[in-house]
């Protein structure tokens, strides 16, 4: 098994601060780098920003002060147009999911494929192992609404992933699961992982994340106050369960 | 099937915006519909009053009793009669000069004064219409002067009273009711493409506001600036064109239904009024 760390940093805040119009700051001095193939967890109590770091790092946000840097390209003052390329190598499992309520779960899917202008045959031959690895299959012309929140969570899994995308942000991705499909999840970043995206997943479930042995970064009130105190390159802890019998490799494109 | 970005992007309140922008192009259709009709009978009205003259003619001898002979009227208006038919069918811009028979004096007379017994107990003038050849309409005023003048010049009989009638002056309170009605349906239209603007402003707006989450998903998600905007402005168009198409097509088949049945009317336009 190897892993892929390359040099050029997939990520790199400098000093960043964000503030929501004129309100207080929400990143205060945020230095961060993420190099390529990393996983990390991010933790900290509920208000303590990492929502909004991860809203910078998906460029939903600019920072407000800082440098703030996306594979190797200054973002903070670059033209929108520029980040549709680089929004396209990252996947993002939001908090509340954000699946479109008017498409079908293998359109929800596939819609970052679409949006890159893949064609619809190699889009079909993409989304049916994504939905069978998260156990969608059946579900594929289910509408969200129709689904638990735990469906709904695969769901926005299986559309961040189908992409296979550099950077995967996850923001409390196992926060609707039970804990056997939460390790099941964490195991599914891993391999990503291991195929070269760099993983950053942001929870506040501390005993999940130490279960692991990735990095763990710590924020509160808006700073990081710890910073990756295992090495990148440690082998994970946990095993895989039984049952995963599909990699992350077969199912993506 | 493959879901567009702008099916993703498709209002579900689209088609109660496409029904309203319906309902306001039908009601424009009818009511540009009336302009063109209002205006359309106007200048007919206008151009066939400028084309007929009535000449009234009478002497001091029909208010004698029993001077009428069996044409209604005395001999001697019966030869002024004459003699004005000759001279106005030989002037150069009257396409036509008859007498209008008592008969059809007494039916037009008939709705002013009120029964056929009141008729028969009053002296009917001589009354001669005048149909002008299309060139000299234009000039219908003028020639009703000219008209007016020669007959009076030719008449031996000082006595004779020659009235003219018919023209627009006559006619101006009517014509001006028609080009009110007329400014008044312009009017209306005006306002329903503002209404029908501003509809369709707000209902985008609202549609914008709505979507903004699935905007800032598709962004997130790599989709580029230009795409969204088509897909909004194609779904847009589409609802508007639906709406439109859909509202022309009822307004052009309620008119033609209006135009069947009007087909079967007896209508036509006469200046034959008193």
């Amino acid at each position: 098994m190897s892993r892929l760390v390359q040099s050029e940093p997939v990520a790199r805040f400098e000093q960043v601060g964000l503030r929501y119009r004129s309100g207080p700051e929400i990143l205060r001095d945020v230095t961060l780098t993420l190099p390529a193939g990393s996983f990390h967890f991010l933790l900290g109590p509920c208000g303590a920003g990492k929502t909004s770091l991860l809203r910078v790092l998906y460029l939903a946000l600019r920072p407000s002060r800082g440098r703030f840097s996306l594979f190797g390209q200054d973002v903070a003052a670059a033209p929108r147009a520029e980040l549709v390329p680089l929004r396209r190598r990252i996947g993002i499992v939001f908090q509340d999911f954000r699946l479109l309520p008017q498409l079908s779960v293998q359109d929800n899917i596939a819609l970052p494929l679409r949006l890159g202008g893949r064609d619809e045959e190699a889009i079909r031959s993409d989304v049916a192992p994504m939905l069978l690895r998260t156990g969608l299959t059946g579900l594929a012309h289910a509408f969200p609404p129709e689904l638990s929140g735990g469906q709904q969570q695969l769901a926005a899994i299986a559309r961040a992933l189908i992409v296979r995308p550099r950077l995967l942000i996850a923001d409390e991705p196992t926060a609707s699961v039970d804990e056997p499909l939460a390790l099941r999840l964490i195991h599914l970043f891993q391999e990503l992982n291991r195929l070269g995206t760099t993983v950053l997943i942001a929870t506040h479930n501390e005993r999940l994340a130490s279960g692991f042995n990735h990095p763990r970064l710590r924020m509160e009130a808006g700073r990081i106050v710890q910073e990756g105190t295992v090495p990148v390159d440690s082998p994970p802890n946990v095993r895989p369960p039984v049952g995963s019998s599909t990699s992350v490799q077969e199912a993506l494109p | 099937m493959k879901p567009s970005l702008a099916a993703v992007l498709s209002d579900r309140d689209g088609w109660f915006v496409a029904g309203l922008i319906g309902v306001l192009v039908f009601l424009a259709v009818i009511a540009m519909s009336a302009v063109l009709l209002v205006g359309s009978i106007a200048e007919r009205w206008q151009d066939e009053l400028a084309s007929r003259i009535l000449i009234q003619l009478s002497t001091a001898s029909d208010d004698a009793p029993g001077a009428a002979g069996a044409d209604g009227v005395s001999p001697e208006t019966a030869l002024q009669v004459q003699q004005a038919l000759e001279l106005l069918r030989a002037q150069p811009e009257v396409a036509r000069a008859e007498r209008l028979s008592q008969d059809r004096l007494a039916v037009l007379l008939q709705e002013w004064v009120g029964s056929q017994q009141a008729l028969q107990s009053m002296p009917l003038p001589a009354v001669i219409e005048v149909e002008l050849r299309p060139d000299a309409r234009k000039r219908a005023t003028e020639l009703r002067e000219r008209l007016r003048t020669a007959l009076l010049h030719a008449r031996i009989d000082a006595q004779i009273d020659v009235r003219i009638d018919g023209g627009p002056a006559t006619q101006a309170p009517a014509l001006r009711l028609m080009q009110g009605i007329e400014v008044l349906a312009i009017l209306v239209v005006v306002v329903l493409a503002a209404t029908l603007a501003t509809s369709v402003v707000f209902a985008t707006r609202t549609g914008l506001s709505r979507h903004q989450d699935a905007v800032e998903i598709l962004h997130l998600l790599g989709a580029d600036e230009a795409g969204i905007v088509d897909a909004l402005t194609f779904g847009a168009l589409r609802t508007a064109l639906i709406g439109g198409i859909a509202g022309l097509v009822i307004g052009w088949l309620t008119l033609l239904a209006f135009g069947r049945l009007a087909a079967g009317a007896p209508y036509k336009m006469t200046s034959h009024c008193p």
